[in-house]
């Protein structure tokens, strides 16, 4: 069998997560990192937007119907 | 305000596609070898540098909303201004603490880990950053001694301009003129001899654009929590 051959075998019968020094394992796992903070930045995000609407909404009704 | 929805919007989606970008090809793609003991952690470039990069952006929007607080008087600046520099300062311990780690496998290799010198180099650089950064962590000390907020604001402003004069003589300048190991130095460092190669920049420049937008949204939901806060005590 020639080496080109070999390699190509080799290639297939390896999972990705074994590939090149395994360095695609550590990428996965950087990638979900990545993928979790920006969950929660995006989660953040919302929170802060729901808060900004109920303000505007609470300073508007107290501006309209001023307590006494 | 669409103008504003589209700013944030940019930074967002530039932050989410040029870091994964970065993760994926500064960790997959091959590169030269930068010489010395560097071996695969030149890659580090990608992810360190980023940071001061980032740092800087923030410290000059906080020193920018500190000269217009002075300018108009509007207490909104003065929360920007210290948003920016608080979250400034987390990019500059993040940058610190990677970069000791780095140090630690290249410059300091040959020190056993037991000895300090093997972590803390007393390299020009690495000791006025961590001055540059004190210079920082006191404007928070100051701002949390002082109740009266447009007294807090005021104070904290010109403080705030004395900081950010300082940071750029302390940080890039006089590490320069020190010599030492960072790149610019006189004993040099191995990513200073070879000019950054093409492989590295096609991964560094998105880097530091992505890790850029990065600040700016972690600077922009510091800003809206504590105007929320703000606004809640004032009722």
């Amino acid at each position: 069998m020639n080496n080109n051959l070999l390699l190509a075998l080799l290639e297939i019968n390896d999972s990705y997560l074994f590939a090149s020094e395994k360095i695609y394992t550590v990428l996965t796992v950087v990638l979900l990192i990545w993928g979790g903070i920006l969950l929660y930045l995006f989660r953040v995000d919302k929170r802060l937007d729901r808060l900004e609407k109920e303000q505007t909404h609470k300073s508007k009704s107290e501006s309209s119907f001023p307590s006494i | 305000m669409l103008s504003l929805k589209v700013f944030r919007l940019g930074y967002r989606t530039g932050a989410i596609v040029c870091i994964t970008y970065a993760l994926i090809a500064g960790l997959c793609l091959t590169l030269p070898n930068m010489g010395g003991n560097m071996a695969q952690t030149s890659r580090n470039v990608f992810y360190h540098i980023p940071m001061w990069f980032t740092m800087y952006l923030l410290m000059g929007i906080s020193v920018i909303q500190s000269i217009l607080y002075l300018k108009t008087g509007n207490l909104n600046k003065d929360i920007r201004a210290s948003a920016a520099s608080q979250t400034g300062i987390y990019f500059g311990l993040i940058g610190l603490s990677t970069g000791i780690i780095w140090s630690r496998v290249t410059w300091r290799a040959l020190i056993p880990s037991n000895d300090f010198a093997a972590w803390w180099s007393w390299d020009p650089k690495l000791t006025l950053v961590v001055v540059a950064l004190s210079v920082y962590i006191a404007y928070f000390l100051l701002r949390s001694n002082i109740e009266e907020p447009s007294q807090k604001a005021r104070i904290s402003a010109v403080y705030n301009i004395f900081a950010a004069a300082s940071l750029l003589p302390l940080t890039l300048l006089l590490p320069r003129l020190l010599g030492g190991l960072h790149p610019g130095g006189e004993e040099g460092n191995p990513l200073d001899n070879v000019k950054l190669a093409a492989e590295f920049r096609v991964i560094f420049y998105p880097a530091v654009l992505g890790f850029l937008c990065l600040g700016l949204w972690l600077f922009e939901l510091n800003v809206r929590s504590r105007m929320l806060s703000n606004r809640t005590h004032e009722q």
